[in-house]
Formats: structure tokens, C-alpha cells, sequence
């Protein structure tokens, strides 16, 4: 990239993120209901929901599948709604942003780089490895080769993929925003096709009556399972959601479109991961696509199917580089845009050398990841519904100093960092994923409905000792915008 | 000699000036606009219902 070109990507990514942080008028809130939904379930059918649906019958079979996806889902992504999305569209004001008045500026800091830095590098590098895979099965295809699908080849696909992801990265937000606009009608297209593809191979007797893939004796636990690893899956939108809400022009437009269109894009490809496992073994379309697709429809679809991954990747790594940015205060202000890009990529780049580790840990890290959003959750919808009931001051987000009415202690909402640590490790207490150990009340509650109510009641506890009695941070601040959609 | 990239003070005041500009616009002539609403007790209750009734639903089929 030529000097000049790079300060003008540096330009328009230092404008993104400065005039990005800077509050929407009403003029630049272009979504209504159906954009927004639009947006949210191209979103949704990305390679990652056949992984999700394939991880799903794992434990269940295709019709408690569809049942544990659905309850997960539903309730999953209505709590990460209730946790991000409303909070941002009501203020105008981009997620991190936002979240300065419930865990203080220097609080959200630290959010942003442990929790959503590592989710994210996560789900990045898991995309890498996709495209990989598919790649790795193209080549197969077209030269006659045997490489291995979790060979060295996929290495060398999925570091390509991250270059390919940094160089669109590296761009800026236009060149991520053109290319998902014909990434996502091809994406329906081609979930259709895969679905077409299977049920012309196999009967619906065989679908609904195939056993699930690797269950547990148990089967009210299998099914458990599945409905957590699906909160889960729900729950693991709330890094982005916000940010992409705060360009929509009312609270029910946010709400219902975020929920319903991540809810609708989600089972339509969670289904076609869920009959793929169950039918042949493998949710992963790079598996199965050419043999049942044939050599020139099978390897365009995987063409089709790796690039969007990659689109994928670019706008998840986008959003987390510029909360990086944003967050860091000083630190990262003189360090230019593609290397801070390229920075993010490491961890992602080196986890693509144990492709197999990604894949078998997938539904661990979904679960993990989860916990913590879980109780991130649980303590935003304390604080913005019961404390503030839904007053935050614009102006107040962007004090500073000893001024700042959001100061909290030195930048740092304790009560909602205790009340994070303690939920989340109450979660893994209930549910442990990796030792896959669970207490007996998991059986019925799953493990992050408890951990979102506990994280409510330890912040509502905490939070009222040390910082609303006092009447401080704005807590009982009068709504500026109490007369906002009343006639 | 290397530009710097990065906003100089200038654009620094700019910066402010603009915030301030949107801070103003949004506090004297959006307070009443529909785009800044509160979420409704209504809309949070229908859409806390529409949520689980989906997953009861699918719970109870399950069961079944």
C-alpha cells in the first residue's frame, strides 16, 4: 500500500473511529425495522450456524435440535438484546461508548481487552480454519489430490485467509461494507442450494429419525447441553450488536430487528448444519458439498461459501480493532491502523497451525465465551433497566477527568467487575465444558439463566453500597429525553 | 521528513468542535423526536413474552 494511500485509509479509519465514537443525529439514523433486519440475518447465515447446528446433533437428534435451537436462541439473543442493543439506538452512541455508564471508562477498557478481544481473535481464527478447509477440499477437487483436512494445507488456506482478511481489514469500513452487500443474497442462495442438495440424497423419514452423533447416556442432560451451547451461540452477537443498533430510528426497530433477524438467519443455516451431521456426518459443507453438488457446483459453492467467510472475518475484526482503539485511550493513538490490524491477527494466526483444535473445541469455546457474556448481561440490564431505567446522559459519556459524572472508582465500576467474575465463575461452577462436569440443577435451569440472574443480583447489591445511595455517577438523573415519542 | 498521521491540535479542537456541535443538536432538537425513546413497559413485556413463548413452545413440543 502506497504512502498515500495509507494515510488515507489511516485517515478514514482515524475519522470512523473518532467521528464513530461521536454521537448519531437523528439525520444519520438510516435504519429503519426492515434495514436493520436485512443486515442482521445476512449476518446470521455465515458458516459458523452449520458448524452450530452440527455441533447441536451431536447430542440431540434433528427434531430436540430444532427445539434446543430455538430455546437457545430465543432466549439467548433476547438477553443479549436487552444487554447491548437498546442501551446504544437510544443514545446514538457506539457500544463501548455506552457502556461507560455501567462499568466506567477505564472498566469498558478492560472489557474490551480481555473478554471481547479473546472472543473475537476466537471466532477469527475459526473462520481462518473454515476457509482452510474448504480451499483444502478445492484443491482435492480440482488436481485429484488427498491432502488432509486438517493438514498442513489448511494451514497454509487459513493463514492465506487472515491475510486476506487483514489486507480487507487494513482498507477500512467501505471496502468491509461493499463487499457484504452481495455476500449476503448469495448466502441465502447457497443455504437453499446445500439444503436442495441434501433432502434430494435422503428422505425426511431418514432426517427425523437419525440418531444424534456422540450423546451422553443422559438424555435430559444431551438436551440441556444442546440448549446452552445454543444461549450461547445467541449470546456470542453481543460484541457487535450495539454499535451496528445505534443506526436505526426507534427502540422496536433495534429490539425486533436484531432479535428476529439473527433469530430467523440462524435456524435456516442451523438446519442445514443440523441435516448435514446427521445425514453424513459432517455439518462442515466442505465435507460434503462436492460429493453431493457435483465437481463445478460444489467447488463454486465452497468458492462462494470460503470468500463470504473471509467478508465475515473482516467485519468481526473490524469492530473489535476499532472498540480496541477506542478504549486504549493514548496508548494506541500513535500506532497505525493496519499494524494494530495485524496485531489482532496474531493469536488468530497462530491458532490456524492446530486447525483440528478449533474445530473439536468449538462448542467449549461457544460455552466459555457465553459465561462471560452472560454475566456482562446480567449486570447492563441492572444497571441501564433498574438503576437508570433507562436514563444515560450523551453529554456525560464523553466527560473526563475529575468532572466526569461517570467517574465511578479512578474510570472503574467495581461492583459490575465483581459482579462479572463472580457470575462467570458461577456459570463454569454449574456447567464446566471442559471436564464437561455439571451440578444437577443445570438439568432444568441451564447454566446462563442463573448466571445472568446472579450477575443482576450481586451488581444491584454492590452497585446500590458503594455508588447509588450516594447519588452519584447520575443514578436518579432526570431523562432529557422523557418526552421522546410521546404525543 | 514523515507527516504525522495522526489529528494534529487543530484537529484535535475540531474534534471537540464537532461533538459539541452533535451534543447541541441532539439536546435542544431531538428531545422530543421518537429516535431517542425510551423502550416502552408494553414493548419489553411483549417482546419478554413473544421470546419465551417461542422457547415454551419448542420445550413443550420437545416433551411431547
Amino acid at each position: 500500500m502506497n504512502e498515500k494511500r495509507a494515510r488515507g485509509v489511516e485517515q478514514e479509519v482515524a475519522k470512523e473511529a473518532t467521528y464513530g465514537s461521536l454521537p448519531l443525529t437523528k439525520a444519520e439514523r438510516v435504519w429503519g425495522a426492515g434495514d436493520f433486519s436485512w443486515v442482521t440475518i445476512s449476518l446470521a447465515i455465515a458458516t459458523w450456524a452449520f458448524m452450530t447446528g452440527g455441533a447441536t446433533v451431536l447430542l440431540v437428534g434433528f427434531t430436540d435440535g430444532i427445539a434446543a435451537m430455538l430455546i437457545g436462541n430465543s432466549i439467548g439473543l433476547a438477553i443479549m438484546a436487552f444487554g447491548s442493543v437498546v442501551l446504544s439506538q437510544r443514545i446514538g452512541v457506539e457500544q463501548y461508548r455506552a457502556l461507560k455508564s455501567v462499568f466506567g471508562i477505564v472498566g469498558v477498557g478492560i472489557v474490551v481487552f480481555t473478554i471481547v478481544l479473546l472472543v473475537e481473535m476466537g471466532w477469527t481464527s475459526l473462520l481462518g480454519v473454515l476457509f482452510g478447509r474448504a480451499f483444502t477440499e478445492i484443491s482435492n477437487q480440482a488436481f485429484g489430490a488427498e491432502f488432509d483436512t486438517f493438514g498442513p494445507f489448511v494451514t497454509v488456506f487459513s493463514l492465506l485467509a487472515i491475510v486476506i482478511g487483514w489486507i480487507i481489514l487494513s482498507r477500512g469500513p467501505v471496502t468491509i461494507s461493499k463487499l457484504n452487500r452481495f455476500v449476503a443474497p448469495g448466502l441465502i442462495i447457497v443455504v437453499v442450494f446445500m439444503m436442495v442438495m441434501l433432502m434430494m440424497n435422503n428422505t425426511w423419514d431418514d432426517l427425523l429419525s437419525a440418531p444424534p452423533m456422540a450423546p451422553f447416556e443422559d438424555e435430559q442432560l444431551n438436551f440441556m447441553m444442546a440448549v446452552e451451547f445454543n444461549l450461547g451461540a445467541g449470546l456470542s452477537w453481543w460484541p457487535v450488536m450495539g454499535t451496528l443498533a445505534r443506526l436505526t430510528r426507534g427502540p422496536r426497530a433495534a429490539v425486533w430487528a436484531s432479535w428476529g433477524g439473527l433469530f430467523v438467519g440462524t435456524v435456516i443455516a442451523q438446519i442445514v448444519g443440523m441435516a448435514a451431521a446427521l445425514m453424513i456426518g459432517e455439518a462442515d459443507p466442505t465435507a460434503w458439498m462436492v460429493p453431493l453438488g457435483g465437481p463445478i457446483l460444489g467447488v463454486l459453492t465452497l468458492l462462494f461459501v470460503g470468500f463470504a467467510n473471509v467478508t465475515s472475518m473482516a467485519s468481526i475484526a473490524y469492530s473489535t480493532v476499532l472498540a480496541l482503539k477506542q478504549s486504549s485511550g493514548r496508548a494506541l493513538a500513535k500506532v497505525r491502523w493496519p499494524i494494530i490490524c495485524a496485531g489482532f491477527m496474531v493469536l488468530p494466526a497462530i491458532l490456524t497451525f492446530f486447525p483440528s483444535f478449533m474445530y473439536d473445541q468449538f462448542m467449549t469455546f461457544v460455552v466459555i465465551s457465553g459465561a462471560f457474556i452472560a454475566a456482562l448481561c446480567g449486570v447492563i440490564i441492572a444497571d441501564y433497566f433498574i438503576f437508570r431505567k433507562q436514563v444515560v446522559s450523551v453529554r456525560s459519556l464523553y466527560a473526563s477527568g475529575r468532572e466526569d459524572p461517570l467517574r465511578f472508582t479512578g474510570g472503574v465500576n467495581i461492583a459490575a467487575l465483581v459482579a462479572v467474575a463472580i457470575s462467570s465463575a458461577f456459570y463454569l461452577w454449574i456447567y464446566n465444558p471442559i471436564t464437561l462436569e455439571t451440578l444437577p440443577i443445570f438439568q432444568y435451569t441451564t447454566a446462563t439463566l442463573p448466571a445472568v440472574a446472579l450477575a443482576m443480583v450481586v451488581y444491584l447489591g454492590l452497585s446500590w453500597l458503594l455508588y447509588v445511595r450516594g447519588g452519584k455517577n447520575e443514578y436518579g438523573a432526570v431523562d432529557a429525553f422523557a418526552a421522546a415519542g410521546k404525543k | 521528513m514523515h507527516k504525522e498521521i495522526y489529528p494534529p491540535m487543530t484537529q484535535h479542537t475540531e474534534l471537540e468542535q464537532e461533538l459539541d456541535r452533535r451534543l447541541t443538536e441532539i439536546e435542544s432538537n431531538e428531545i422530543g423526536d421518537p429516535v431517542h425513546a425510551a423502550l416502552s413497559g408494553r414493548s419489553i413485556l411483549v417482546f419478554t413474552a413473544v421470546a419465551l413463548g417461542i422457547a415454551a413452545a419448542a420445550w413443550i413440543v420437545a416433551a411431547l
